[in-house]
């Protein structure tokens, strides 16, 4: 930006500083704002990921703290710049203090005399003619713009703005599953004392079905789940907390093969089709088509209700089932001597060690049977040595010896009264 | 408007660099002191010069007089130095048959004094000159002489202390625009001193200024400085530059409240003041910057300072007390 007039008079100073100063207060506002959208959208990125409202106040407030600390000096600048512009410009460019003189001067009535020489001073005018300001937005805008967007934008872990990023799909089809690797041990821990809380009855077909949540689910809740994410974010709202156990696992396994459908899925079969019209009704009200809350479309929710209901009791029961027997094996196992391997394929049988002889070790051990109070050779308690006491004195020969007598001259005494004037005072004494 | 100017800044500038090349032929080096001494001048103030003894305080007041082309008067100062031999007496002479008493005036009345050694002279001699360097006018027998403009005292004290030495009292002290401490010269300075003085021709600093002119243009110039511009900030900057040297004051800490028993007069915001506008006019400028203020602010200060027992002890000085007091101010500008 360059600025156009030639500043040779108050007016032109007075609308250069203007200018310079609107541009200060955006050159810091941008990177604030910036920020600020920047924390609000974290804020509300953790709000979605069920963080509580507290943790996102502290973290949002922390953050903030932290935007203007990064920003302090921008903001002093800008501050200075907003009390005494003209001095700030006049640092900036180096004019020693004739810009600050020339505004101070050019709002008096009667200019002093020297005014006009100052305003036709070259070195004022060159550097203000061809004054050229900083971008709006430097490196650290243009990151934070694009932190922004990626903050806004970015599906990251999150159904809805998964969602809102993909144009709805009418079909109402669902997708081929896809083969799901087996979960881990962990998992299954986890998915057994879901499992317990729940009323036992079922099989054991929903196993092996999902990863580190989604092992809850049976395929056609699958295509519910989505059909629901499809819906928007107010559906997953209104769900009970089973459902939302269930979404959690949902995103959280989302991305990942889908496991083989195994019995369950031959035995819920019959089912999809039915899941499948309901997540095409999903679907089309999503498109903004009118709902249509028929009689029919109640009953059908309601039997895809139970049957959910009762395929999670299938599933607790089955856990149930496999806790038992695990706990049974476990039981049935003989337990390890403490210090030997468990692992019978790695090591050997652990040797064991005769307490007091030591056994076939090269190095015999010496146990110390005696209580510690006792008295122990080379230590202990017992009464101090008497050796120093008997040793009789011995006076070593050194090297230096003292003289006798003292080398130093002897000092001599401070004499009060020259000698020459002794006699006379004795004189005057007598 | 530029018509009504007393006179060009740009011609000031010129003759300024003309007065301080001629006096680079006499001394050599101690540009600053040169450059002190000539902005003391024009800012209408007096001067002390304080080194030891040899380095050239007194040529340089003699070179200084003699390239303005002004009228100079030495002053020896000693111990029996009586204020009469300073500004003048009366005496008693025979005009068409009467005797009247007639003022003979004293060396004061010139345009360039050298006080040499002023801390030699008693008080009572020092206190003679105080209403010449405040006021331009002395009074003898309850009758008041007006000095001619211009009228500058250089002084020179030697820092070393010995007998017979009178240290200069605070008043008498305030009414120096500047104190510039004369310093030893350099290695090649030193040797370049030998080959100018120590030959058959010696240099001699010849009149920048003609002699019937001198005065009108000093005066225009004197008048000039005064006109220079000074904004609020800076103005706002030499107060608390000020303040910060007074114990008492808001803006002290507690270094000043330590160090100092009493602080700068408001003569030594004036003394910055103008000294600063002489300067930003030697430096092309038509106003006052606060470098300007920074290059003056010691000199200005540094004699105005009343020192604490404690500062005594520490051995400290003053410029090293204001240094510390206004370093702050400073970095906060």
């Amino acid at each position: 930006m360059t600025t156009s007039d030639r500043p040779t008079t108050g007016h032109a100073i007075g609308r250069l500083l203007r200018l310079y100063r609107r541009h200060l207060v955006l050159q810091t506002g941008l990177p604030l704002a910036l920020g600020a959208g920047c924390v609000a959208a974290m804020s509300w990125r953790l709000s979605l990921l069920g963080v509580r409202p507290s943790s996102i106040g502290g973290i949002g407030l922390a953050a903030l703290a932290a935007l203007g600390w990064w920003q302090r000096r921008a903001l002093r600048r800008m501050w200075a710049a907003r009390v005494h512009t003209p001095l700030a410009l006049d640092r900036a460019l180096g004019l020693e203090a004739r810009l600050l003189t020339a505004a101070e001067f050019a709002e008096r009535p009667q200019p002093p005399l020297l005014y006009a020489r100052l305003m036709e001073d070259p070195a004022l005018v060159r550097p203000l003619s061809s004054m050229r300001l900083s971008p709006l937005a430097d490196r650290r805008t243009i990151a934070l713009a694009v932190a922004l967007l990626l903050l806004l934008l970015w599906p990251w872990r999150a159904p809805l703005l998964q969602q809102l990023a993909k144009p709805p799909t009418p079909s109402p089809t669902p997708p081929p599953e896809m083969p799901s690797p087996p979960p881990p041990p962990q998992a299954d821990q986890a998915q057994s004392q879901t499992a317990q809380s729940q009323q036992p009855s079922g099989s054991q077909q929903q196993q092996s079905s999902g990863g580190s949540g989604e092992q809850l689910q049976s395929p056609q809740q699958s295509q519910q789940q989505k059909g629901d994410g499809q819906s928007g974010g107010s559906a997953d709202r209104g769900q009970s907390p089973q459902q939302q156990v269930k979404d959690a696992g949902q995103e959280s396994g989302k991305g990942q093969p889908r496991p083989d459908a195994g019995r369950g899925q031959q035995k819920q079969a019959g089912r999809q089709e039915s899941a499948a019209s309901q997540q095409g009704k999903a679907g089309q009200d999503n498109m903004g088509q009118p709902r249509q809350d028929s009689a029919e479309g109640r009953g059908q929710q309601e039997a895809l209700k139970a049957d959910i209901q009762q395929t999670l009791q299938q599933l607790s029961a089955e856990l149930k089932q496999l806790q038992t027997e695990l706990q049974q094996q476990r039981a049935d196992q003989p337990t390890p001597a403490p210090g030997t391997s468990t692992d019978p394929e790695l090591f050997e049988d652990a040797s064991k060690l005769e307490p007091a002889a030591g056994g076939s070790l090269p190095i015999q051990l010496d146990v110390d049977t005696q209580p510690a109070s006792k008295t122990r050779r080379g230590g202990g308690v017992g009464s101090p040595s008497t050796e120093a006491e008997d040793a009789p004195f011995q006076v070593q020969p050194e090297s230096a010896q003292l003289a006798e007598s003292g080398a130093e001259a002897a000092a001599s005494r401070r004499q009060a009264i020259p000698p020459e004037y002794r006699p006379v005072f004795e004189r005057l004494s007598q | 408007m530029s018509a009504d100017l007393p006179l060009q800044p740009e011609e000031f500038r010129k003759t300024f660099e003309q007065l301080r090349s001629e006096l680079a032929t006499v001394i050599v080096g101690q540009g600053d002191v040169v450059e002190l001494l000539l902005v003391a001048f024009f800012a209408g103030g007096h001067v002390l010069l304080e080194g030891v003894p040899g380095l050239g305080k007194t040529l340089l007041a003699k070179s200084f007089a003699k390239t303005l082309g002004l009228s100079f008067r030495r002053l020896q100062c000693t111990p029996d130095l009586m204020p009469a031999d300073i500004i003048g007496t009366e005496l008693v002479v025979e005009r068409e048959g009467r005797k009247v008493f007639e003022f003979a005036p004293g060396p004061v009345f010139t345009h360039i004094l050298l006080a040499d050694e002023i801390n030699r002279a008693t008080p009572k001699t020092q206190s003679a000159l105080l209403e010449a360097m405040a006021e331009q006018q002395v009074t003898v027998s309850g009758k008041t002489y007006q000095l001619e403009e211009p009228f500058f005292v250089i002084a020179t004290q030697n820092p070393i202390e010995m007998e017979g030495v009178y240290t200069l009292p605070e008043a008498q002290l305030d009414r120096f625009v500047f104190r510039i401490f004369v310093t030893h010269p350099s290695a090649e300075e030193l040797a370049r001193i030998l080959q100018r003085t120590t030959v058959a021709d010696l240099p001699v600093a010849g009149p920048v200024l003609p002699d019937d002119a001198a005065r009108e243009w000093i005066l225009k110039a004197r008048r000039l400085v005064r006109e220079v511009l000074v904004a609020r900030p800076i103005e706002e900057y030499v107060v608390k530059l000020v303040k910060a040297t007074h114990p008492d004051g808001s803006a002290s800490d507690g270094a000043a409240r330590r160090l100092v028993r009493y602080g700068a007069s408001p003569r030594g915001a004036q003394a910055i003041f103008m000294g600063a506008k002489a300067l930003a006019l030697v430096r092309g400028r038509v106003n006052v910057s606060f470098e300007d203020i920074d290059r003056v602010m010691l000199s200005a200060l540094n004699h105005r300072l009343v020192l604490s027992f404690e500062a005594e002890a520490e051995r400290r000085t003053a410029t090293e007390i204001l240094r510390e007091l206004t370093e702050p101010l400073r970095a906060a500008r």
